[in-house]
């Protein structure tokens, strides 16, 4: 069934079988089922041209780069945190200097709340990006929509409840999913150019338009990059998820957010082929390094958007702003760790730890719980 | 009191007059130090053995400011370079957590430690004169404070020793420069190959060297130092983009001497006027502490520069080795908390951003420090308990 939507786009829609395939969600493990595709158009580049985005929040890649990642990463939250606060016109006072000292005790990784929107409730949308159009989820990712649904619930998501004002079981379950068929390569090795962020607006540009979900804080759409494929944060090409270009290589995905004149502001993360060094997590995970690999990277950002959704424009919300050691992390930033069991000549794994709803099992890096000082599974 | 140039191969240290006739009790109730300086001539030959020491990498405090972060950065680089696989970290099986991991908590990585030493301050005297008090407060006084405390004993349990006052204040020395040593006046800053020559200049005169003796150089205000000769890793809070550091400590083994620990105290009280401008931002703790903050931001550094010399002296001691944002810290890197006044509602104006202190009892007298990260209890502290 075909279904003309206008003379900016064409859409195919397969309502019964998106139907269908929502109402057996439940299976967590469920096979390929079908979505809507779509086609980026002229309209949907002009509307990013005509959108404020900012610079959104990466997760730097560990190896050699890493470093010069978070020097990149705390430079702009230097300069966010300065236009925020040049441009408000008001005092704005990070802590309690100038009325008093230091607490005795005082937690090094405490997130800060510095006044921008969160996430309490929201629907997940995943957008796979197909070479060719061609590259089965399951194969080329894992379930990433199947990892989403237990996240949501389980009592990992709970964590979140302290950041957010609320513990609602099950507010952020999973929508509606959207191919985007690209002609490959986008890479560095092959001479062609990577996407940039601009492409993947887009790309959510076009689905969110597609998909006709309310905007807002209320949806949040996950772009699914293929292994092979390459991204850049900056026009220049010079910070990239780029295993096949070291000296580019500095992050694994990222957030952000973007408002559009016609549709508003509209919530997306980015997760790259996390499968590769820099990204991956280690050996020995239940569902092996894909699926595990995307999925703690997935969860990492999912944490992020829900408490810190505007970063990318300057209007963060739970951010670490005291420790100047760390500052502009995050709360899944706080709690990656790095594990060298080749040696420090390659690069480590990523550190995690499992959950489970039912009989299924999750292994994902944990994330900054405030309340109990420290990383968690649980909240 | 010969007062000697400062010349490319040659070192001179200058005698100070001791404080013989009674110390006098500065503002703040720091007492002026009471102290007889070593007298040590420096020759060619402490260049050239800095020259052929072998050195461990220098562990820098970051500038508080963004141009601090290409200091703290380079932290990942030099662990890959200086361990091996067989290093507990790599073998760290904390990377599969049992539900709760406290991000600050450091790893003993099985090298050496300082459960007790001598602390020896050397103060740099810009031709020949720089009067303790007015140039840096009372370091030494500071010093015997901090050996005497509570707040040391939170290094006990890294260290594996709880006795009381364990690093007491040693022998102080001075020597003259010939000043200005800095980049806004056309000069070339200091290196830490002229922090090494002094240093083996006091040590091979006095004898103390090992892990029983620290050694703080201090710096005055106007002189820069460098880690090395390309000048683009200093502290310069005259030149912005060199600008990454307020001070670092590190160890050298010099051939004729041995195992040398020492310490680099550039001025601490220094800001720039807004974040808002191209210039980085300050290593000086906010104001209104007990000791002024010329005072309080030198002892500031003078702590957690001791406490990270102690729990890690060459590099191979008690560091962060799992977490990625903390990775290779030291547990007085972790706990760098700054303040960031934006704009002051009486003024309108933007205040400096600096470190954000505690205001605590340091044996018998009060100082505004920065804590210290407590394994035992997984956050930063002032010690086990407040005095």
């Amino acid at each position: 069934m075909k279904v003309f939507l206008g003379s900016n786009r064409r859409v195919e829609l397969m309502a019964l079988l998106v139907g269908l395939s929502q109402a057996i969600g439940v299976n967590a493990q469920a096979p390929d089922a079908t979505g809507i595709s779509v086609q980026v158009t002229a309209a949907d580049r002009a509307a990013v041209s005509n959108s404020t985005a900012g610079r959104p929040h990466y997760l730097s890649a560990k190896g050699s780069n890493e470093f010069r990642a978070r020097q990149d990463q705390i430079l702009h939250a230097w300069q966010d945190f300065s236009n925020a606060a040049s441009n408000s016109g008001a005092s704005r006072t990070v802590s309690s200097a100038s009325q008093g000292s230091l607490p005795h005790v005082t937690y090094p990784s405490d997130l800060v709340y510095t006044g921008g929107p969160t996430v309490d409730h929201a629907h997940h949308h995943a957008i796979y990006m197909l070479p060719n159009g061609v590259c089965p989820v399951q194969t080329c990712w894992g379930n990433p929509e199947g990892f989403l649904r237990d996240l949501s619930q389980s009592d990992f998501i709970h964590v979140t409840d302290q950041y957010v004002g609320t513990s609602d079981d099950d507010r952020y379950p999973v929508g509606k999913r959207a191919f985007v068929s690209f002609t490959p390569p986008r890479n560095f090795s092959k001479g062609s150019t990577p996407f940039t962020d601009a492409d993947i607006q887009a790309v959510v540009h076009a689905v969110a338009s597609a998909l006709g979900e309310s905007g807002g804080y209320g949806q949040i759409y996950h772009v699914f990059l293929p292994q092979g494929t390459d991204e850049c944060m900056n026009a220049g090409l010079t910070v990239c998820y780029s295993p096949d270009n070291g000296p580019t290589f500095f992050f694994c995905a990222y957030h952000g957010s973007a408002n559009f004149p016609d549709i508003g502001h509209v919530l997306y993360t980015v997760e790259l082929y996390e499968d590769v060094g820099g990204c991956d997590v280690a050996p020995g995970t239940p569902n092996g390094q894909l699926v595990d690999s995307t999925n703690s990277v997935l969860s990492h950002e999912t944490f992020e958007t829900i408490t810190d959704p505007d970063v990318a424009q300057g209007a963060t919300a739970w951010i670490q702003f005291l420790n100047w050691q760390i500052f502009g992390s995050e709360i899944g930033d706080e709690c990656q760790t790095v594990y060298f069991p080749n040696g420090f000549g390659a690069p480590p794994f990523g550190g995690t730890d499992t959950f489970s709803v039912e009989d299924r099992t999750y292994a994902v890096q944990t994330e900054y719980n405030n309340a109990r000082h420290s990383c968690t599974i649980q909240p | 009191m010969k007062i000697l140039k400062l010349r490319k191969s040659v070192l001179r240290v200058l005698v100070l007059d001791a404080c013989v006739a009674g110390c006098t009790l500065l503002p703040g109730g720091v007492q002026a130090a009471s102290h007889t300086p070593l007298s040590v001539t420096v020759t060619a030959a402490d260049q050239k053995a800095a020259e052929g020491a072998s050195a461990t990498p220098i562990r820098l405090l970051a500038v508080k400011g963004p141009n601090g972060v290409a200091a703290q950065t380079t932290r990942f680089p030099a662990a890959v370079q200086n361990r091996s696989a067989g290093d507990a970290a790599s073998s760290d099986p904390s990377f599969v957590q049992s539900g709760v991991r406290y991000t600050g908590d450091v790893t003993y990585l099985g090298g050496a430690v300082i459960a007790g030493a001598q602390q020896h301050v050397i103060y740099l005297l810009p031709n020949g004169s720089c009067p303790i008090a007015t140039c840096w407060g009372d370091p030494e006084g500071f010093l015997a404070d901090l050996s005497k405390s509570r707040f040391v004993h939170l290094a006990d349990q890294y260290v594996g020793a709880s006795g009381p006052d364990r690093y007491p204040v040693g022998q102080s020395s001075s020597l003259s420069f010939a000043a200005p040593r800095n980049f806004s006046s056309g000069s070339t800053p200091l290196t830490d190959a002229d922090m090494q020559a002094a240093v083996h200049a006091v040590a091979k005169a006095s004898g103390q060297t090992g892990y029983g003796h620290i050694y703080h150089v201090l710096l005055p205000q106007g002189a820069d130092v460098c880690t090395d000769t390309t000048y683009s890793n200093c502290y310069a809070p005259d030149s912005g983009a060199q600008w990454l550091f307020c001070g670092y400590h590190g160890s050298v083994d010099f051939t004729d001497i041995g195992h040398v620990v020492y310490a680099v105290e550039p001025y601490q009280d220094v800001s720039t006027p807004t974040v808002f401008t191209a210039k980085p931002g300050t290593c000086a703790v906010q104001p209104n502490t007990p000791n002024g903050t010329l005072v309080d931001s030198t002892d500031n550094l003078l702590s957690r520069l001791t406490f990270g010399t102690i729990t890690d002296p060459d590099g191979s001691g008690w560091v962060n080795a799992t977490d990625l944002v903390f990775f290779n810290t030291e547990i007085s890197d972790e706990c760098t908390f700054a303040d960031a006044v934006l704009q002051n509602p009486a003024t309108g104006n933007f205040e400096d951003v600096f470190f954000f202190v505690d205001v605590f009892r340091v044996a018998s007298h009060r100082y505004g420090l920065l804590p210290i990260y407590d394994n035992a209890h997984h956050a930063c502290t002032i010690g086990p308990s407040a005095e």
